[in-house]
C-alpha cells in the first residue's frame, strides 16, 4: 500500500476520532505536533487500541513497540511510513 | 478465565490494573513473583529493548494495586501446566529479552508458562473491538469540472456510463463512482479493482460484503459506505425549493404517513430516499414508505453550504462525515448541522 504522508495523516485521524469522538474539534484540526498523552489525552489502553488499529488499518506489523514510544503525531506517522515503505 | 483478589498458589497466573491495561506475572511463592519487566506504571518510559523476565516481590509486582488471581474454567484447567512445570518455565527465561507491547508482552509470557500457549486476551480483545466496530462512513464532494474524464477501475460502471446520454448526470455518476472508489480504499482497506460490483433488476449496486449508496444534486455527490445496509440522498435546497414551491404544504400531506409527524417537505423526502435506496428493491413510492421509529439522520453541512441530505442505515450510530476534495477526504465531523 503506496499512501501520501497526507493520506497517512488523515486515516490517522480516523482511529483517533473512534477512539474519542468528543474531541472531534481538536482532532480534525490537530497536526503532526500533537502530544498523544498530554493534548490527545490517550492512556495505556487507548495507546494500545490505537498501535493495533493502526495494524489494521495500514496493513503493518508493530516491531519492538513500547508504550512510550510514541510520543507525537509525527513519531507514529513516520512508523507508518517506513513499515509502507 | 475468572480473576479474584485471592491468596494465589505456587504455579499461578496473576495479574495487577496499572492504570487502564493489565500487568502480568507467574506466582512462585511469597516473596518471588518472575514478570517480563516491571508494571508500566508510566513513571519511566521502558525501552523494549532493555525489558527482561525478571523476578519480583509482590510489592514491586503490584504497585500497591491488588493483585488477582486467575481461576481457569474447566477447559482452560485441563490445559494448564502442573504448577512445579510453570516455574520451571518461568525460571527457565529469566535474563530473556524481545519484548514487544502487541505481539510479545508479559501477558503473552505468563500464558505460556502456565498453558504454553502465546496469548493476550486483552490486545485480542481489543483488534475483535476493532474488527467488529459499526461502520458508516458519508463522503460529500464537489463535483469538478473535469469528472466526466475519470477513469473507473469497475468496468461494469463503466458499461453503465457509456449508455448515458445526458452529459450533467454521466458527470454526476463518473465522479459518486470514483468517490466511491475511494471511500471504500480508505473505510475498508479494499482495491476497487479487486471488488466484483452488480446492480439488481431494480438498479440497486452492491458488491459482497460491502454496502454502500449513492446521490447527486446539482454540483455535488454524496456516498455511503458502510458494513451495514445503507442509505443516502441528497438535495440542493433552493432547487427542491424551486421545484416544488407553493406545493410543499400538499406534498407533505401526500407523502406523510399516520404514524410520521414530519413538518418538513424536504426533509421527510430526503428520509423517504434513503430508507427506499438502502432497501434496494421496488421503486419509489414515498406514500407507502414508513419512517416512524425508524433511525435517519437528516443534516447539512457547514463546509458545502446550500445542500441537505439525509443517512439511514443498521450502522447509523458510528456515522461519520468527510469531505472528499482533490483525490483525498478529511473529516468534517465537526461541521455536520443535524437537523433533527
Amino acid at each position: 500500500m503506496q499512501l501520501s504522508r497526507h493520506e497517512i495523516m488523515e486515516r490517522l485521524r480516523d482511529i483517533l476520532l473512534i477512539a474519542d469522538d468528543n474531541r472531534a474539534d481538536f482532532i480534525e484540526r490537530c497536526t503532526e505536533d500533537a502530544d498523544l498523552s498530554a493534548e490527545l489525552g490517550l492512556s495505556s489502553v487507548g495507546m494500545l487500541y490505537l498501535v493495533i488499529a493502526i495494524e489494521e488499518t495500514f496493513d503493518i506489523r508493530f516491531e519492538n513497540v513500547g508504550i512510550g514510544d510514541f510520543a507525537t503525531v509525527r513519531d507514529v506517522i513516520d512508523y507508518i511510513e517506513a513499515k509502507l515503505s | 478465565m475468572k480473576w479474584w483478589p485471592d491468596e494465589p498458589a505456587p504455579g499461578d497466573i496473576i495479574r495487577v490494573r496499572i492504570g487502564t491495561v493489565y500487568h502480568y506475572g507467574v506466582y512462585v511463592g511469597p516473596e518471588e513473583i518472575i514478570q517480563f519487566g516491571p508494571p508500566p506504571t508510566g513513571s519511566a518510559h521502558r525501552v523494549p529493548a532493555s525489558i527482561t523476565v525478571e523476578t519480583a516481590t509482590p510489592e514491586e509486582f503490584s504497585c500497591g494495586a491488588i493483585i488477582e488471581c486467575g481461576k481457569p474454567d474447566r477447559s482452560e484447567a485441563r490445559r494448564r501446566r502442573p504448577p512445579a512445570e510453570t516455574i520451571a518455565a518461568a525460571r527457565a527465561r529469566l535474563g530473556e529479552g524481545g519484548y514487544d507491547l502487541l505481539h510479545n508482552n508479559c501477558e503473552h509470557f505468563a500464558y505460556e508458562c502456565v498453558f504454553g500457549e502465546h496469548f493476550c486476551a486483552q490486545a485480542d480483545a481489543v483488534r475483535r473491538r476493532w474488527n467488529s466496530r459499526p461502520i458508516l462512513n458519508v463522503y460529500l464532494a464537489p463535483i469538478p469540472d473535469d469528472a466526466v474524464g475519470i477513469l473507473l477501475h469497475s468496468e461494469e460502471r463503466m458499461k453503465q456510463l457509456r449508455r448515458t446520454g445526458n452529459e450533467q448526470l454521466r458527470k454526476a455518476r463518473t465522479y459518486d463512482w470514483a468517490v466511491l472508489e475511494y471511500a471504500l480504499a480508505r473505510s475498508f482497506g479494499c482495491d476497487a479493482q479487486h471488488l466484483r460490483f452488480r446492480r439488481n433488476r431494480f438498479g440497486k449496486w452492491s458488491c459482497g460484503a460491502y454496502f454502500f449508496s449513492l446521490a447527486h444534486t446539482g454540483g455535488a455527490v454524496a456516498v455511503a459506505v458502510s458494513n451495514g445496509p445503507v442509505g443516502i440522498d441528497l438535495e440542493n435546497e433552493a432547487d427542491f425549493a424551486a421545484r416544488y414551491a407553493p406545493r410543499q404544504a400538499e406534498m407533505l400531506h401526500r407523502i406523510r404517513t399516520a404514524e410520521e409527524t414530519d413538518t418538513d417537505f424536504l426533509s421527510l423526502w430526503l428520509k423517504k430516499e434513503s430508507f427506499y435506496k438502502a432497501g434496494g428493491t421496488g421503486s419509489f413510492r414515498p406514500a407507502a414508505i414508513n419512517t416512524a421509529g425508524k433511525s435517519a439522520l437528516v443534516f447539512r453541512c457547514r463546509t458545502l453550504p446550500g445542500l441537505r441530505a439525509a443517512v439511514c442505515g443498521e450502522k447509523l450510530s458510528a456515522a461519520r462525515f468527510y469531505l472528499y476534495e482533490n483525490g483525498t477526504a478529511r473529516s468534517i465531523q465537526s461541521d455536520i448541522l443535524r437537523s433533527e
